[in-house]
């Protein structure tokens, strides 16, 4: 989303009343038709189409440093799991025991030399091989060199460790355009993932359809609505950025006057950016939107990934994973933790939206609506995206205008 | 009760556009271009950092009085700027009673060229 655009246009002479009035009426873009946000067709497809031929965020390189180091996730459907192998190749493969179907490993860490499901003990080399099932002689047919988990595709960017479970899918690098060269920039590789109390990750759970989540941290045309935190942190006309299809990277400078909200003032007093982070990027904070469900939020003094992922057609998990410097110091820890309050405000806000959107998506009196070129455009670049996909959406367009959608492109 | 930052939504906009369509008027009037767009930026940001929604408010009806009061030849500017500016006293009535002050803001505004968006791009 780049607010200039907005500037040039209205700048523009050639861009009066006038000759607008004069012109035909453009093509309104139109959102997604509500029933998108409900169907459970769609649904089915999203999961099958979407993210589990997508490359999805698992991990931070720093947590696979050593032989038998492991991060767990959910691509679509399926159970995932990267592990740093005994020969120091990084893996991905199915994280669901092929004896009964138990998930084996949870969450991140270490595990021993092998891995092993905690069900009935079926235990794994670290390259997936099964290696021993107790009891092994009870089996009237059980050729152990024939089981293995599944693999997938592993994929790093810029210290980011990426799953993809379709082997035709485009390279990680191509999916993510400019967003990789960024994310090497930013020296994203040399950070640490932060363990709170918690562990390595935050989980939250949400009582809306996914597409209505990744909607919402899309654009940025609701934020001096919702935000007024962020219109006073930020000066979102000198938004800068880049994209391709896919992902998309952007970055807006901090204010430099102080707010008058202490606690905004507090933390704008803090601001200053980790070691190893490029000088150009002092004074600013970025996002990154990484196709389908891929966010991330880039303070100067630590950096949040938001990883959604749909449990239900009408829930959402959001898991975020917080890197921080090695040597984060007092002053980076205290500027996290007043974002990470401010965050918990922002957060009340967009959820109060979204509960309304979903509850608004299921009025029989909405179809679609119209969305802004401009402050809307990475919306409506991610709902062709869908469109082009999953031709439900077609189809549940023609129901709920009763003719085709104008062609979205 | 409306929230005390609720206003807060209508500055963005002003922020973006205002200041360099002002300064424009400026160089067509015989001003300093620079310093209007600098004077103006400045004032926007203290008001968002420090104001409140009446102090938007004076600050709306005043840049109105400008842009009803231009007698350069850009008329372009002065007619974008009255919309943009009209359509600030509508959405502020979302968090604000508009006063008699305003609706003879709006008046000049009108005078001025002020008309309602039809597109997307204003």
């Amino acid at each position: 989303m780049d607010p200039s655009h907005v500037a040039t246009d209205i700048a523009s002479p050639t861009n009066t009343p006038e000759s607008r009035a004069s012109q035909k009426p453009p093509e309104a873009t139109r959102s997604l038709p509500g029933i998108a946000y409900t169907d459970p067709v769609l649904y089915e497809q999203e999961l099958t189409e979407v993210f589990e031929r997508a490359w999805i965020l698992v991990g931070h390189i720093s947590e696979l440093s050593e032989p038998g180091h492991y991060v767990t996730a959910n691509v679509g459907r399926e159970p995932v799991v990267v592990i740093r192998g005994h020969d120091g190749e990084l893996r991905a493969m199915s994280n669901v025991c092929r004896h009964r179907a138990s998930t084996i490993l949870e969450g991140t860490g270490q595990t021993r030399s092998v891995m092993r499901c905690p069900y009935h003990a079926w235990t794994y080399e670290l390259d997936g091989q099964l290696a021993a099932a107790p009891s092994g002689q009870g089996f009237a047919c059980l050729d152990r060199d024939q089981v293995a988990l599944p693999q997938f595709r592993v994929g790093v960017a810029g210290g980011l460790v990426f799953c993809c479970l379709d082997s035709n899918q485009m390279s990680l690098e191509d999916m993510l355009g400019p967003v990789g060269p960024y994310l090497e920039w930013l020296n994203i590789a040399g950070l640490t993932v932060h363990r709170s109390d918690q562990g390595a990750r935050w989980t939250e759970d949400f009582d809306e359809n996914w597409k209505i989540l990744a909607d919402n941290y899309l654009e940025d045309y609701h934020v001096p609505v919702a935000h007024p935190t962020l219109v006073r942190l930020v000066d979102v006309k000198e938004t800068i950025g880049d994209n391709n299809d896919w992902s998309e990277w952007s970055r807006v400078p901090y204010r430099t006057r102080p707010s008058r909200d202490p606690r905004e003032r507090e933390y704008q007093s803090l601001i200053r950016r980790m070691p190893g982070m490029p000088e150009e990027f002092e004074g600013w904070m970025g996002h990154v939107c990484i196709w389908p469900a891929t966010f991330m939020e880039i303070y100067p003094h630590h950096i949040d990934t938001w990883q959604l992922e749909p449990t239900g057609l009408l829930t959402t998990r959001a898991t975020t994973m917080t890197m921080v410097h090695p040597d984060e110091d007092d002053q980076a820890k205290r500027a996290r933790d007043l974002m990470r309050e401010l965050n918990v405000d922002i957060m009340g806000q967009d959820v109060d939206i979204t509960t309304r959107v979903q509850r608004g998506v299921q009025a029989p009196s909405y179809h679609s609506g119209i969305l802004n070129d401009e402050q809307e455009f990475s919306v409506i670049r991610f709902q062709r995206r869908l469109r082009e996909l999953l031709p439900r959406i077609a189809e549940l367009e023609a129901t709920a205008t009763g003719e085709r959608s104008v062609d979205p492109s | 009760m409306t929230h005390p930052d609720a206003w807060l939504f209508l500055p963005p906009e002003v922020e973006a556009l205002v200041p360099p369509l002002l300064a424009r008027l400026a160089a067509t009037g015989g001003g300093s271009p620079d310093e209007v767009e600098r004077d103006l930026r400045y004032r926007i940001e203290t008001l968002i950092l420090e104001g409140d929604a009446e102090q938007w408010r004076t600050f709306l009806c005043e840049a109105a009085e400008i842009v009803a009061e231009y007698a350069g030849d850009d008329a372009e500017a002065q007619r974008v700027l009255a919309s943009i500016l009209d359509d600030q006293f509508l959405l502020a009535r979302a968090v604000v009673d508009l006063e008699g002050t305003d609706l003879d803001a709006r008046r000049q505004l009108a005078r001025a060229g002020a008309t309602p968006p039809r597109g997307s791009r204003v």
